[in-house]
Order: structure tokens, then C-alpha cells, then sequence
């Protein structure tokens, strides 16, 4: 582990550091305003429907990835904000923009009771509370037709494109959908990385690795456990309430069992406990259905799929723990080090790269010798032990 | 007073099937600590391959135990290969395999038997005329039979656990591995031979229920979440209570979807979903399980 190859040496926090974080963030906002231009209407509508599931893995990632929590009934929160939605805008002529505020609302809620049961509990009984609120969803959806259509389905859920001449084109519908969606994401992406940088975040990842600890350390397990289990299903929610107006069809069998797994092995491959990750997984949900042949949607028969699936959730759970996220970073490793700052008592707490920076550091071959005897280093999200 | 003996008997006979998956995922968590959520679905690939063989002109006795053979060897090849390198305490990995395992198994019976569901033959004669009547309540024979099988393999496993050496290891295995290493006995062995007994029994109860349910990749989606909710009412380590349970839940959902009109049909699985939550928060351990304590 010790060829002493060329690589550029970066200082975190540094004006280069800095400069290529503004680069890659240009970059990723240059190709979102860009992709309307470039991909033919019909391709960005597959790409809405694939950031729609980034968001949901977005939300689950806070969950599982930073929180070290199994969730088998996301597709239930999923389906909860897309039928508040599809209810309240067809039916009470609720306006869009406030029914995904509660699809936020409620899932929150929800969110936080499913977790107090869950709170007592470890290991697979945690997953067993979330697999039983997770299969009692789409029962209620079928039962309570009246409300929901029932099995036939909720048709008409629409948000109209304001009247602009950006979106006043044939394709208004298809590119408002598009920017929707890509609000949606940015949004949820900044509250988790908000959220996970924060107080709170460390509290979330110190309950992961070491749970009384974390306790002795003065995390309050409940309250903590409680909201990220509820942030994590209002983002779910609010995927669900803009899948709802860009589908505009809603069926109980699309919010199955089968979804959250699809959901957790697009998790699992984009990367756990990252912060892009989640959106390669998004991806990898919508098209791995679609290029294995079958146009639907995830939960037919699509077979070939779930082979394909199945067999890399198996691989990627032995070798490479961090997914494709994992692939980029140890690629940009053979160009890029990064060089921790080292923390001192009198500078602020250098805890706020938790997630990507610590990783790179840890890399090995990285300069991985920051001071273990400081006292202030903080509780490092341990992915490679974890997931 | 007929009617509600017909709905008892209905419901002990899925509570018997529920109790026999359950007794499945027993087996495998006591050892490995993992639950195998793709158990049915290895049970459903067994059944195919039943359903194969008896296609070919096997005899069904011949073509259910040639399946529980297979179900055997895969249970245990999966544990040495994809469960027991994953380490202890890995509960996180072991359930991401187990998922891996279920989209896998079920989308490559789909690729190989396509999703036509298939029928297949019965055990025991099973014409109109072929039940037993109880206080004018009709107990078929295929029922029986599954009961039946339940009853010997329980029994079995009981005989194993209670009276042999192998059974006494297993036990000490699950119980307290360190110590049982100590001891001198080959815990890895013991788990591996824990998911060999599920492999068995999943395979022995897909070819008993598929004249019912017709040999489908579905076949199984619905009975796995009974399963889990039967384990948990029995407890997880307890293979007698996720019989038990099996057929407490049978009976209490059946009962339930029968005298309570909002419940219905269609609430059926909410009501097995709502005794595991009850479980879950009031008595995680189940009725039967032994309490964990952990220390800090």
C-alpha cells in the first residue's frame, strides 16, 4: 500500500479544495439545467421517474445508511404522500404545492410513532415493525376504495405548469414534471447533508456505531431515533406526492414489497451511507426494469431484473460495501488526495465532513494518521464495518 | 355452531401451514440470528423442481422427497457460502443477502418455469367426497395430511433437540456459541445443519399446499409474511411456538375476517400483521422464546 505514486495533494478546506467543490457542484447544476436541451422529451420524463425514486432512497439512506436502521416498509411512506396527494388535489380541490406540505406533515408523524415501538427493539425486529406497517398500506389503499379507487386505481392527480413561456411549449407538462422533481431532490439532498453535518447527525451516526456510547455521551436515542425515522419518511412522502402528479395514476400493487426492496437494492448499490449514492440508486431502480425488457413497472414480472438485482445486492453486500459511489471515490483517489485538517482545540470542532471526507482520509494509502489520541476527534461514520 | 366449526377448522388448516414456514425460520435464526426472508422463496424453487419431476413421470412421494433433498443441500450450501463468511453479529448484511436472495430466487424461477402457474397433483385422494365429517364440519384429507406431516416433522425435531447428542450441540450451539466453542463443538456446523432442517421443511411444504395455491412464483409472498408474524408470536428461538403461533394466528385471523364485517377478506393479513406488532411491543420474545439480555 505504499507506492508512492504522483497524486495531487489537496488541503480540505483549502482555496483548491474549495475551487473543485464549487467545479462539481457547477457541474451538477449545469447538467440538470442542461438535460431538457440535450435528451429527448421522452427520456427526460424516464429521468423524472428515476429522480422521483432518488428522492425516496435519499430519505431511506438517512435511515439505514447514517442511522443504521433496516426499514422494510418504505414503500408504504412512499405511497402514503402520493395517495395524500392524489386524494386531496382530485377530490377536496386542494392545490398541489399544499398537499405535498402535508404529505410531509403526516409522514413525519407516522415516521416518528413506527419508530417508538421500534425503539426497544433490535436487529431483525426493528425490520419486522417496518415490513408489517410496510404491507398494511397497500391493504388499507385496497380496503378504504371509496377513497382511494381501490385496486382500479386513482386517476386525474395533476399539478399544471405555471403559464410561462418556458414551459408553454408541446412538452410543457413533461419539462414542469422534470423541474418538480429536481426541486424535490435538491431540497431532500440538502436536508439530509444539512441534517447529517449537524449536532444532530453525529448523534445519528454515534447511535450506528456504538449505541450506549452514544447514550453515555448524552445522545437522546429517543427523540433522535424518532425524528430521523420521520425525516426519513417525509422525504419519502414528499417522492410519493410528486410521483402522484408527474404519473398521474395510482394503484395499491405500485407501493408493493417489492418496491422497498427495489428501493434498498438501489440504496445498497449507489452506495450506502453517501451522499450521491442514493441518486445512481434512483437510477439503477427506474432503469434496471426498463433495459432488462420490461417498460411497466418494477413491480411485473420483470424476471431478468431481479436476477440481475438479487445477484448484485449479494456481490456488493461482500465486496464492495460502498457501491458505485465507492468505485468513483477510489477513482478520484488515484488523482486527488485529500489532506484532513488537523483538528485543534482552539478551532471550531472539525467534525462537519463526516461523511465524504472522512472516507477519502481513511482511504488506504491516504494520510490516515490524524491524531486518534485527540480527544476532539468525533465518532466517524464506520461504513466498511457496517453495511 | 357448524359454521363456526367450518371456520376453525379452515383457519387451523392455513394456521398449519403458517406454522410450518415459521418452523422454517426458526431453525435458521437460532443459529445464524439471520432472517431468511427468501425462505419461501426457496421453498417455491424446490416446489418447481417437484413439479418438474413429477412432470417427468415421478411418482409425488418420490418427486416431494427428491425436492426436500434439494432443499436440504441448498440450505446449506447457501448458509456455508453466503451467510456464515458474513461473520456474527452481522444482523445489517445478513438481511441485505437474505433480500438479495428473494429478488434473486424468485426472478430466476420466473426466467426458468416462466409465470404461468402450474397445478399439481395431491397426496392423498382429494375428490368432493374425500373429507372427513366433524360435527357436520369437513376436514379433507389433504389437510390432514399437511397437519399430519407438521405433527411428525415437530416431533422429529423435538426427538432431535431433546434426546440426541447432535441435538444437545445444536442447542448449546444457539444458545452460547463462545462457550459451545469452548466445549469443543463445531458451531458453524450446527448452524449450517439449522438452515439444511429449514431447507428441509420449506421444501416439504410447498409440494403439500401447491395443489391449493397452484406451483406459482408468488405462491409463497403471502405465507413468508405469516410466517414471520407466527415466528414472533411463538418466538423466534422456539420451533414448538411458531407452530403454536402458526395456528393461533391461523385461527384468530380467520375468526376475525369472519365476525368482524369491516375486517373481511381483505383485511386478513392486516390482522396477522397486527398480532406481530402487538408482539412486538408488548412482548418482543413471544410466547415461547427465551428473553435476550445484553450486556453494555
Amino acid at each position: 500500500m505504499s507506492t508512492p505514486r504522483r497524486r495531487i495533494t489537496v488541503v480540505e478546506d483549502s482555496m483548491l479544495h474549495r475551487g473543485l467543490r464549487l467545479v462539481r457542484a457547477a457541474a451538477v447544476v449545469g447538467l440538470v439545467y442542461a438535460l431538457p436541451y440535450l435528451v429527448e422529451p421522452f427520456r427526460l420524463s424516464q429521468i423524472t421517474g428515476a429522480c422521483t425514486y432518488a428522492i425516496v432512497i435519499v430519505g431511506l439512506n438517512l435511515l439505514s445508511g447514517f442511522g443504521g436502521q433496516v426499514s422494510l416498509g418504505h414503500a408504504a411512506f412512499f405511497g402514503l404522500g402520493a395517495y395524500t396527494t392524489g386524494i386531496l388535489t382530485t377530490k377536496h380541490g386542494v392545490s398541489a404545492p399544499v398537499s405535498f406540505i402535508v404529505d410531509i406533515v403526516l409522514a413525519f408523524v407516522v415516521g416518528a410513532l413506527v419508530a417508538l415501538p421500534a425503539l426497544r427493539l433490535k436487529g431483525i425486529y426493528v425490520a419486522l415493525v417496518t415490513l408489517a406497517v410496510g404491507l398494511i398500506f397497500p391493504a388499507l389503499v385496497t380496503k378504504f376504495a371509496s377513497l382511494t379507487g381501490g385496486a382500479a386505481g386513482l386517476f386525474g392527480v395533476e399539478y399544471g405548469a405555471p403559464n410561462t413561456a418556458y414551459f408553454g411549449g408541446f412538452n410543457g407538462d413533461t419539462l414542469w414534471h422534470y423541474w418538480l422533481v429536481m426541486i424535490g431532490l435538491g431540497l431532500s439532498c440538502l436536508v439530509v447533508r444539512n441534517l447529517v453535518r449537524s449536532r444532530f447527525g453525529r448523534g445519528v451516526v454515534a447511535l450506528r456505531d456504538n449505541e450506549a456510547a452514544a447514550i453515555v455521551m448524552g445522545v437522546r436515542r429517543t427523540s433522535v431515533r424518532a425524528v430521523t425515522f420521520g425525516t426519513s419518511a417525509a422525504i419519502g412522502s414528499l417522492a410519493g406526492g410528486l410521483f402522484a402528479v408527474t404519473n398521474g395514476i395510482l394503484t395499491p400493487t405500485a407501493f408493493s414489497l417489492l418496491l422497498t426492496l427495489y428501493l434498498l437494492a438501489g440504496m445498497i448499490i449507489g452506495g450506502t451511507g453517501t451522499f450521491w449514492g442514493p441518486i445512481f440508486g434512483g437510477f439503477i431502480v427506474y432503469y434496471v426494469p426498463v433495459w432488462a425488457g420490461d417498460l411497466s413497472s418494477v413491480d411485473s414480472g420483470s424476471n431478468l431484473a431481479g436476477v440481475f438485482l438479487g445477484a448484485i445486492i449479494i456481490v456488493i453486500t461482500f465486496v464492495l460495501r460502498s457501491g458505485v459511489l465507492g468505485l468513483l471515490r477510489a477513482a478520484t483517489g488515484l488523482v486527488f488526495v485529500l489532506q484532513p485538517r488537523i483538528p485543534t482545540h482552539t478551532t471550531r470542532a472539525p467534525a462537519e465532513h463526516a461523511g465524504e471526507a472522512g472516507d477519502v482520509a481513511r482511504r488506504p494509502g491516504g494520510p490516515t494518521s490524524t491524531p486518534a489520541d485527540d480527544l476532539d476527534v468525533p465518532v466517524r461514520p464506520d461504513a466498511s464495518s457496517r453495511i | 355452531m357448524e359454521l363456526f366449526l367450518t371456520r376453525l377448522i379452515e383457519g387451523t388448516n392455513n394456521g398449519v401451514v403458517y406454522g410450518f414456514l415459521a418452523l422454517a425460520l426458526v431453525c435458521t435464526y437460532r443459529g445464524s440470528r439471520a432472517l431468511n426472508l427468501a425462505q419461501g422463496e426457496m421453498a417455491m424453487f424446490c416446489t418447481f423442481i417437484a413439479w418438474e419431476l413429477v412432470h417427468h413421470g415421478f411418482p409425488v412421494v418420490l418427486a416431494i422427497v427428491l425436492a426436500a433433498a434439494v432443499g436440504a443441500l441448498t440450505g446449506g450450501v447457501v448458509e456455508r457460502t453466503l451467510i456464515r463468511p458474513l461473520g456474527r453479529n452481522a444482523d445489517y448484511p445478513v438481511l441485505l443477502v437474505c433480500i438479495g436472495l428473494f429478488l434473486g430466487v424468485n426472478a430466476l424461477a420466473g426466467v426458468i418455469w416462466g409465470g404461468d402457474p402450474k397445478a399439481f397433483p395431491n397426496l392423498v385422494p382429494s375428490g368432493p367426497n374425500d373429507y372427513v365429517s366433524v360435527f357436520g364440519a369437513r376436514l379433507h384429507y389433504q389437510d390432514i395430511a399437511i397437519a399430519g406431516i407438521l405433527v411428525v416433522v415437530v416431533t422429529a425435531l423435538y426427538a432431535v433437540f431433546r434426546y440426541t447428542r447432535l441435538g444437545l450441540a445444536m442447542r448449546v450451539a444457539a444458545g452460547n456459541p463462545d462457550s459451545a466453542l469452548l466445549l469443543g463443538v463445531r458451531v458453524n456446523r450446527m448452524n449450517s445443519l439449522g438452515w439444511v432442517f429449514a431447507g428441509t421443511v420449506g421444501a416439504l411444504l410447498g409440494p403439500l399446499i401447491a395443489p391449493g395455491t397452484l406451483v406459482s412464483t408468488s405462491m409463497f409472498f403471502t405465507f413468508i409474511i405469516y410466517a414471520c408474524a407466527a415466528a414472533t408470536l411463538g418466538g423466534f428461538d422456539s420451533p414448538i411456538g411458531a407452530v403454536i403461533g402458526g395456528v393461533i394466528i391461523g385461527i384468530v385471523e380467520n375468526l376475525v375476517a369472519s365476525y368482524v364485517s369491516f375486517v373481511g377478506d381483505s383485511l386478513k393479513l392486516a390482522v396477522a400483521l397486527v398480532i406481530l406488532l402487538i408482539v412486538l411491543m408488548v412482548r418482543p420474545s413471544g410466547l415461547f422464546g427465551t428473553r435476550e439480555a445484553a450486556r453494555v
